[in-house]
């Protein structure tokens, strides 16, 4: 999925001259590409995530368009209120990319655990966010996030679900499993796990993805939930904040009378570290807390 | 600090008020938005809005908030939380550059803003950038939220401060027009951003606000008012 996301990269410097792009010092092996062809429209800011945000406000308030990139937390926690006040409050085109969402950096330690960034994105106005969970999804979500102007936060693993669900895509709900009663709908490369559970659990349950988090589809949930009233929400984010959060937001507004089971880290920090897969088991976002979700929602 | 947005308005920055919006002209951050109303009287007047609309300033429904906003017509940038303007500065300056502009970007920070590191971040990115279309102008008033920076963290040293992180940095009153105005328009030495520490006393002109810590909160009505204008009419 990172190659992916380099390409559109080039992809968008070859189209548009005011693309620069702004790294905190990270991503070795990433855009070597993009510096070769673009040196002037690459610019390594250091180890200093405040003032990259506030650069690339700069930059934005004359006109560029800029992408800023780097780990879970350092692009978006670390420098939160640069973004509120000099990115979203001013509506700049500034584009941020994580590598690492979840757990995928899981023996790196919780410093490095990207579990609270897309909801503290989610929470800022004028803010799109974007969790694809393959190529085809990422391809989806840069192609909006640069077809329209202004604030967006995109979450990334390195590599996705790619292989899994056919490069079926969509932006808003989108199913990537028929089935009937309960829908698992998951965001980002966890995905997998949502499927994997499905097929354990012996039910006939359907998969959706949801690879735009705000805004939210609305009108894509209110279709859903006229044959679904049983939902199990997947993430690999707290529990407060990301998918499940703005589904049940979305439920509320709609009106309607839904069981919503939600899988996400229980507002916790991870104690041990290990891998993504592991963590993910550890902390009850694995296939089998699908498989088990599923089950009791058919009971 | 007053001095130094009028110097900067009246001799430094290059802007046309027509055609302020489609962004060819020196920009200009007030980093330290608290000061908003000392921008808001130049804007006003020099025509980017009627200064009628000063008297709103404050009040519900007035787009004049206490910390500067770019709501207002001829403001640059929002700000108000310390420590980001400079590096909003350096990514306008960045794009100067980049567009190969024949215009300037100015930012103004307070010494008691410089407490905060990410001042030093855009700083030290300036200076690697050598962003010498960049000039960095500090209100050295000596003076901060609760008590002096002397006491606090100190800003005594601002000037070599600067100069040691690769900016070409200069000293100055910061009452001194003609001083202000040849330090500000100063070119700096090729690749190297221009700091100007502007040493001034808070309240000047204005005898019972000098260096009170008390005036940094407080709004001068009535007699204060009237003693305040008296005292700053006489000296013109």
């Amino acid at each position: 999925m990172r190659n992916t996301f380099v390409e559109k990269l080039l992809e968008e410097g070859e189209r548009n001259k005011n693309f620069v792009l702004l790294t905190g010092d990270l991503g070795f092996g990433v855009f070597e590409p993009f510096a070769a062809r673009f040196p002037d429209r690459f610019y390594n800011v250091g180890i200093a995530e405040q003032n990259m945000a506030s650069v690339a406000a700069g930059l934005a308030l004359a006109g560029k368009r800029v992408l800023l990139y780097s780990i879970a937390n350092f692009p978006t926690l670390r420098c939160f209120e640069q973004i509120r006040n000099d990115i979203a409050y001013h509506k700049l085109d500034v584009k941020i990319v994580a590598i690492g969402a979840g757990v995928e950096y899981g023996s790196l330690g919780a410093s490095h655990h990207g579990t609270e960034e897309m909801g503290a994105m989610r929470l800022l106005p004028n803010m799109r966010v974007y969790s694809p969970h393959d190529k085809a999804a990422c391809r989806l979500c840069m192609d909006e996030m640069f077809a329209t102007p202004g604030p967006a936060y995109m979450r990334l693993n390195k590599s996705g679900t790619d292989g899994v669900f056919d490069g079926c895509a969509g932006l808003g709900l989108t199913c990537l499993r028929e089935g009937e009663d309960v829908a698992v709908i998951g965001t980002g490369p966890i995905l997998a796990e949502a499927l994997a559970g499905v097929e354990a659990s012996g039910k006939n349950a359907a998969v959706y993805s949801l690879c735009r988090i705000k805004p939210f589809d609305a009108e894509g949930l209110r279709v859903l939930l006229a044959r679904f009233q049983k939902i199990v929400t997947l993430e690999e984010h707290s529990v407060i904040g990301g998918l499940g959060s703005a589904l049940s937001d979305a439920v509320c507004e709609l009106g309607v009378c839904v069981r919503i089971k939600k899988l996400a880290i229980q507002d916790v920090f991870t104690k041990e570290v290990g891998k993504q897969a592991y963590l993910r088991e550890r902390y009850g976002i694995g296939a089998a807390d699908v498989a088990a979700a599923v089950k009791e929602l058919y009971a | 600090m007053a001095d130094i947005v009028a110097v900067l308005y009246n001799d430094v920055l290059r802007y046309d008020v027509k055609t302020f919006e489609e962004g060819r002209h020196d920009r200009f951050v007030l980093s330290k938005g608290h000061a908003g109303v000392a921008v808001y009287c130049a804007l006003a007047l020099k025509g980017f809005f009627p200064e009628a609309d000063l008297e709103h300033y404050y009040e519900n429904g007035s787009l004049l908030s206490g910390h500067v906003s770019s709501a207002v017509p001829g403001v640059e940038f929002s700000t108000g939380s310390l420590g980001h303007g400079a590096g909003v500065a350096a990514g306008l300056a960045l794009a100067q550059k980049l567009d190969k502009s024949p215009f300037r970007t100015y930012v103004l920070v307070g010494d008691g803003e410089c407490d905060e590191g990410s001042v030093w971040e855009a700083v030290m990115f300036a200076a690697a950038q050598k962003l010498d279309n960049l000039t960095i102008v500090v209100d050295r008033n000596g003076m901060q939220a609760l008590g002096n920076t002397a006491e606090i963290i100190r800003t005594d040293d601002l000037c070599e401060r600067f100069a040691a992180f690769g900016l070409d940095a200069v000293s100055v009153d910061g009452h001194d027009y003609a001083a202000l105005k040849a330090a500000l328009l100063r070119k700096p030495a090729a690749g190297k951003p221009a700091a100007v520490v502007a040493n001034t006393v808070k309240g000047k002109g204005v005898s019972f606000m000098e260096n009170e810590l008390l005036w940094h909160y407080r709004d001068p009505r009535g007699e204060f008012l009237e003693r305040a204008l008296q005292e700053v009419e006489q000296q013109l």
